[in-house]
């Protein structure tokens, strides 16, 4: 994934025992600029968030490295840089 | 890897689903303190009442399914209802009629049995058998069906199979067993039956059920690292297979070398699973005081002395207090080892639930969900504090009421205190998300 196209903002709550990584990204994402992605790192998937973020206009991918770590990007749907990034 | 996986919110139960079972499970442990408390009284303030001589007394029978399906039961089926949505993927069908009235079964089943036992009234015995055994079957049958159509395989479904399973095979001798006791000329009474039922259900519908709900929920609520996942594909299926050789061996053989073996191999299964828990829970990345991790340790350390104990039983070294020795041990396994799991999961369960359903009401709305109560507010600290204290001393008096029948009274009490508080803990929750619900529905209407 080229990074240097948008700006991303990494939240790691993979230590973080539910529900704070929900409230924690709810909060980034309520002061998340227009042309900014967050990155959220996580032990598993964060299935509430989804539609609370969809609710507040963001869209998200998946991504699950070998690492184990697996990695939620979200972005405001009229950011089509990433949209073109991240929906693929 | 893409793995976009499709969200439902519509596979979340409505709230009040596992809720009432919740709120519904501490009432029961109430009425079985109230019963001991009365005995208790009654054997201290004159009455010759010969109390804890034998497992097939009157105050045993009925206080142990005051807990075990008034109370256990109770709490499991409410979670088996939300935890086939999270790891399955699918609700138990049926919608809310199934809830309904597996829920109504339960708690008027539980009553009617209470009833017959202390009246020996041979008709409720019958119609407690009716309800208990309805109430039950409808849950299995959905359950097993929710689990077959699940979108996604786990081991933790594998290990609910099982333990519905199990359900299935306990329930249909828990309700001869209910036959055998109201007309016992007609049906006869066979006591081997009383093992199989004890077996099937302990070992089976509630130790298979708590084993697959750990493998989710300990690692998810206590960040530690995962079960080994050949670990979590065997275990369940291994101590299954050890149930039914165990509870066959012992119904034909009972007393013979073979099967003491069995239910040795049986009972090494669940040492093994909880040596692996806390191992796991040692390796907490935020090792934090936590009232889960400590009712956790206090069951594995239960479960450890009840494998002791029934080790020495099983050698027949007690001799002629036997029946004392069997008693204890049934207190240590079924509220050491049970019900601190289930009330150390329900510190948990309750407030994620309730926050997740709260979340839900806010739609979207930033600052709604701002104002909502963290997790340890929802659910105060000082509360599930005092609630593990309560536990312990419920606990000591419970084994120590064996052995001087005299504290009968004093455990009975401390029974009533634990368990009052912990419905006012759930019904305060429960009157939280109310609210949040009834505002939710002002903000939204035009």
């Amino acid at each position: 994934m080229d990074g240097c196209r948008v700006k991303i903002i990494d939240l790691d709550v993979s230590d973080l025992e539910p529900p704070e990584p929900y409230s924690l990204a709810v909060q980034c994402l309520a002061t998340l600029p227009d042309d900014v992605v967050l990155n959220m790192m996580h032990r598993q998937e964060p299935f509430p968030l989804y539609q609370t973020a969809d609710e507040m206009g963001f869209l998200h991918q998946t991504i699950y490295p070998a690492d184990g770590v697996i990695h939620i990007y979200f972005w405001h749907k009229s950011n089509r840089a990433a949209a073109n990034q991240f929906s693929k | 890897m893409n793995r976009d996986t499709p969200l439902n919110f519509d596979f979340v139960p409505y709230w009040t689903i596992p809720f009432r079972f919740f709120l519904t499970a501490p009432l029961f442990a109430l009425i079985a303190g109230m019963a001991l408390s009365v005995l208790g009284g009654m054997l201290l303030f004159g009455s010759d009442t010969a109390l804890w001589q034998s497992r097939w007394f009157k105050e045993v029978i009925l206080t142990l399914h005051l807990v075990t399906i008034g109370t256990v039961t109770m709490v499991m089926v409410g979670a088996l209802f939300q935890v086939t949505s999270v790891v399955g993927g699918c609700l138990l069908p049926g919608g809310k009629v199934v809830p309904a009235s597996v829920y109504g079964c339960l708690t008027l089943g539980v009553m009617l049995f209470s009833i017959a036992m202390l009246n020996d009234i041979a008709w409720l015995f019958a119609a407690a058998a009716c309800l208990l055994v309805l109430g039950l079957m409808i849950l299995a049958v959905c359950g097993l069906l929710a689990v077959s159509r699940a979108h996604r395989s786990s081991p933790t479904l594998m290990a609910m199979r099982l333990s519905l399973i199990s359900l299935l095979v306990m329930i249909a001798v828990g309700g001869g067993l209910l036959l055998m006791h109201g007309y016992p000329e007609i049906v006869g009474f066979d006591r081997r039956w009383t093992d199989f039922h004890l077996l099937w259900g302990l070992a089976g519908w509630v130790g298979l059920l708590i084993m697959g709900v750990s493998f989710q929920v300990i690692p998810m609520f206590h960040v530690t690292p995962s079960f080994n996942l050949n670990f979590q594909r065997w275990t369940p299926v291994v101590t299954f297979l050890t149930l039914v050789a165990a509870s066959v061996i012992d119904f034909f053989y009972a007393g013979g070398a073979v099967s003491s073996a069995a239910k040795g191999l049986l009972l090494a299964c669940f040492g093994v699973y909880g040596i692996q828990v806390w191992r796991l829970l040692n390796k907490r990345k935020r090792k934090i005081e936590d009232v889960t991790v400590m009712l956790w340790k206090t069951a594995i350390s239960s479960l450890m002395g009840f494998m002791v104990i029934q080790v020495v039983l099983e050698c027949g070294w007690f001799g002629i207090v036997n029946e004392k020795a069997w008693l204890l041990n049934g207190v240590l396994l079924v509220f050491g080892v049970i019900v601190s799991v289930l009330g150390g999961m329900l510190q948990k369960i309750i407030p994620f639930l309730s926050y997740l359903h709260m979340q839900r009401f806010c739609a979207g709305n930033f600052e709604a969900i701002k104002s909502l109560p963290h997790m340890r507010a929802i659910l105060q600290i000082k509360h599930s504090r005092y609630f593990y204290r309560l536990h312990l001393s419920s606990l000591l008096f419970l084994m120590l009421m064996i052995l001087v029948p005299e504290v009968t009274l004093v455990a009975g009490l401390s029974l009533c205190l634990e368990f009052s508080l912990l419905f006012y803990m759930t019904a305060r929750v429960a009157v939280m998300v109310w609210k949040a619900e009834r505002n939710s529905l002002v903000v939204n209407v035009p």
